[in-house]
């Protein structure tokens, strides 16, 4: 299935409602189940067939009493899988070629018989399909595996707060966990906010149009990693044509999570949060919770640890491949509640026996992490 | 009264802010008040800093750069205009619409304006192949070139950005859009080009760009011949079938609304489930009408006869360009078609690479006016102004063929759109 992260509704596509100067999504939800059902059911009998029968059908038809505007919203879903999933036969390089060629003065026939031999097919396949690479004119396939009503529905959702979000004009976005996920998927897009932490440990993202660099659809792909944080809070201040207000998201909205992040960067992590998960069973772990600001930058420790009553404990695994990032990892010392793991041999002789470094060789030792924060209250 | 602050005008998101307002002055219309400040849409910035200009009353204006020239009056250093209609623009602060000019003396009217004025230039055409016709035009300049669809979206930040707001063929562009648009923008200069001056377009447009300020003298176009076409007998049985479904609901309707128009009757049917049938039926003539295999033989004979002539074939649907494309091995220029190969096909067309190109709706202003020997027109369409358009394509002493299927609404839409040239357009309404 393809990744819908960003796909959006257009403008005249998206169902909401303006109340209170608040755009409220009509989101999809399990009453919907019955008549996606039969929109899918509807566009798998046109399984090999030109795709573009297939959404005239499905555009020409009133719209469903049970789905209302939703219907628009999932039909632009499902349209944009289906075209992914068409396959489509490279024909652009030999319509250039074509029409080169008769452009030349070479007769229609002498042309075809050429570009057609040099491809090993017959004329009149390469004539029926010269256009069969186009969105419209491939054949339609269907995905494997097959769309079900759930999923569609929750990427319609997705898709229309994509939509909603490419005419935001400022945002804030409280995040909580996964922040180095959602940072640097933002930097790599060229989207970068203002950064605060909250006095609640979250990480607060602001962004104004024109003020800050990226785009409003920049922070629309930015929503389909939030469902991997622990808790987030998107507010949006838009400016459609019949409607100014702020539209808010927050955790437990029903929209489509991306593909799975990689939990973990190393097996060490791995292996460490397995093993403190047993020591510390009354504990709960969240993985990149918010980012420090240092003097060389951010960092952003690998784990918090949450005892069930007190402050959380951070804790930062560092495997120091480039012996350069030392320095930087030892002014994380600097936090006082947080622990620091480093290689036995990288350890300078003055931080031996310092209660908050811990030393490890080929794994972390969780039982010395346990104790160390357990000591202090 | 001695002015203590001076009047500050910001615009933000396609609004306009005016803070410290003179109590003595009146506000100009469209403004409201909201507490100490007046909102209002940012087309209105011409009008606030003439009202303040007129009083003499400092302000200050953050919506770009602060020019130190004003824009009526042209620099020393400039010379004499050989334009005739820039001293008409000139005396209207650059506000107006240019009725009838050719391509040239539009791209010379750019020209001489960025010149002129030199201040952030944007022009917006009606689709995309006409912006990257544009580009080509203009590549040396600094003006930049954006479709209506792009600026329609991105209104809010275009609308500050630029003081000089230029309209290609504006009554092609789409009505909501384009008032929405102009709403959001700024720019104090503003030029619309129109190849006709009809009065309803005009009055729609004189609030948001100005009145017409130049109507050119009529060019001679091409010679025009429309071939009627008779309908092969099941085409026509199901043309006549569609066509009465469409006419038992028009009757109704027109019979209940005799003032009303057929965009009245079809905004109320597409709601109606009861009427939606004659609105699919009145497609669905419109389609037998616009192809069938009369028409399919008649554009094979009249290729064949000018197959080394410099040809357009503006069909009703891009299926239809298909099908030409496939048959006669002619390039089509789609809205599907990745934008790369449909700009190469424009370009090798423009140069003369290509002889001969079919599509339904972005050769009407993607290749340059005059560039064609011939052109068929095959049917549909969407207006006098886009028939125009695309009888523009041809040079003078070309030949425009337009196919009509014979006892259909395709006889008098013809003629009707045909009858209008541009000339004969009243710029203002008859008496």
């Amino acid at each position: 299935m393809p990744d819908v992260g960003v796909i959006a509704l257009p403008r005249s596509r998206l169902p909401y409602l303006h109340a209170d100067g608040e755009i409220v999504p009509v989101w999809l939800s399990d009453r919907d189940r019955p008549w996606l059902r039969d929109l899918l059911d509807e566009a798998e009998c046109f399984v090999g067939r030109p795709f573009v029968a297939w959404l005239r059908q499905a555009r020409r038809g009133e719209l469903d009493p049970r789905a209302g505007r939703r219907q628009r919203a999932a039909l632009h879903v499902l349209t944009h899988w289906l075209r992914q999933a068409a396959q489509a036969p490279p024909r652009r390089a030999v319509r250039a070629e074509l029409f080169a060629l008769v452009a030349t003065g070479m007769p229609r026939d002498l042309a075809l018989a050429t570009v057609a031999k040099r491809l090993a097919i017959a004329p009149e396949t390469l004539l029926a399909t010269l256009y069969d690479d186009l969105p419209n004119r491939r054949l339609l396939v269907w995905p494997t595996p097959r769309p079900e009503p759930g999923r569609l529905l929750l990427a319609a959702n997705s898709a229309m707060v994509a939509g909603l979000l490419r005419h935001a004009q400022r945002a804030e976005l409280l995040v909580h966990g996964a922040s180095r996920l959602v940072l640097k998927t933002a930097w790599l897009r060229g989207f970068v906010p203002d950064l605060a932490l909250t006095p609640a440990g979250a990480m607060r993202l602001r962004w104004t149009a024109g003020h800050q660099a990226g785009t409003a659809r920049d922070l629309a792909a930015l929503t389909a990693l939030l469902p991997w944080t622990r808790r987030f809070r998107l507010l949006a201040d838009c400016v459609l044509p019949d409607a100014r207000g702020r539209f808010v998201l927050t955790t437990g909205d029903p929209i489509l999570p991306a593909d799975e992040p990689r939990p973990f960067d190393s097996q060490l992590e791995a292996r460490f949060a397995r093993d403190l998960g047993r020591e510390l069973p009354d504990w709960r772990i969240l993985r990149e919770p918010t980012p420090i600001a240092l003097e060389h930058g951010l960092a952003f420790p690998d784990f918090e640890l949450q005892p069930p009553t007190g402050a959380p404990w951070l804790c930062e695994l560092a495997g120091l491949r480039d012996a350069r990032a030392l320095p930087a990892k030892l002014a994380l010392l600097r936090c006082e509640r947080l622990v620091l793991c480093l290689p036995e041999r990288a350890i300078p002789a003055e931080l031996r026996g310092h209660p908050r470094v811990v030393g490890f060789r080929r794994s972390v030792d969780a039982r010395r992490v346990r104790e160390v924060v357990t000591a202090t209250p | 009264m001695p002015p203590t602050n001076p009047t500050t005008l910001a615009v933000r998101l396609g609004r306009l802010t005016v803070r410290d307002w003179p109590d003595h002055l009146r506000p100009p219309f469209g403004l409201e008040r909201h507490g100490e400040q007046l909102i209002g849409p940012a087309r209105l910035r011409w009008r606030v800093r003439d009202a303040l200009e007129r009083a003499r009353w400092p302000f200050c204006d953050t919506t770009n750069a602060p020019t130190e020239r004003p824009l009526a009056t042209p620099p020393p250093h400039q010379r004499p205009t050989a334009l005739p209609w820039l001293t008409n623009l000139r005396l209207h602060g650059y506000r107006g619409i240019l009725v009838g000019l050719a391509e040239a003396a539009r791209v010379a009217t750019i020209d001489q304006l960025l010149g002129t004025l030199q201040t952030p230039a944007l022009l917006i055409t009606a689709d995309r192949a006409a912006q990257a016709l544009w580009q080509t035009r203009l590549a040396d300049t600094t003006l930049d070139v954006v479709d209506l669809d792009t600026a329609e979206r991105l209104a809010a930040q275009l609308g500050s950005r630029y003081d000089l707001l230029l309209l290609d063929h504006v009554e092609l562009l789409r009505p909501t859009a384009l008032h929405h648009l102009l709403d959001a923008n700024a720019a104090l200069a503003r030029i619309a080009f129109a190849a006709r001056a009809d009065h309803r377009n005009m009055l729609a447009l004189a609030a948001g760009i100005g009145p017409v300020v130049h109507v050119a003298e009529h060019t001679p176009t091409a010679e025009h011949h429309e071939l009627r076409v008779p309908m092969p007998v099941e085409h026509a049985e199901r043309h006549a079938a569609a066509w009465h479904t469409f006419l038992c609901a028009f009757d109704t309707f027109a019979a209940h609304h005799p003032k009303a128009g057929f965009a009245t009757f079809l905004a109320q049917a597409r709601r109606d489930p009861r009427q939606r049938p004659a609105v699919h039926a009145w497609h669905e003539a419109m389609a037998c009408a616009a192809w069938h295999d009369g028409k399919r033989d008649l554009v094979d004979s009249l290729l064949q006869r000018h197959a080394g002539a410099r040809l357009l074939v503006f069909t009703p649907t891009s299926e239809v360009a298909y099908e030409l494309a496939s048959r006669h091995l002619l390039a089509a220029v789609t809205a599907d078609l990745p934008r790369r190969e449909r700009h190469a096909h424009l370009a090798a067309f423009a140069a003369g690479e290509l002889r001969a190109l079919t599509g339904p709706r972005l050769l009407d202003l993607g290749v340059p006016e005059g560039s064609a020997d011939v052109a068929i027109l095959v049917g549909g369409g969407f207006g006098i102004a886009q028939h125009h358009a695309r009888c523009a394509r041809v040079a003078a002493g070309g030949l425009v063929y337009e196919l009509v299927s014979d006892n259909t609404v395709e006889v008098s839409r013809a003629r009707r759109w045909r009858d209008r040239a541009p000339a004969q357009s009243p710029a203002v309404p008859p008496r």
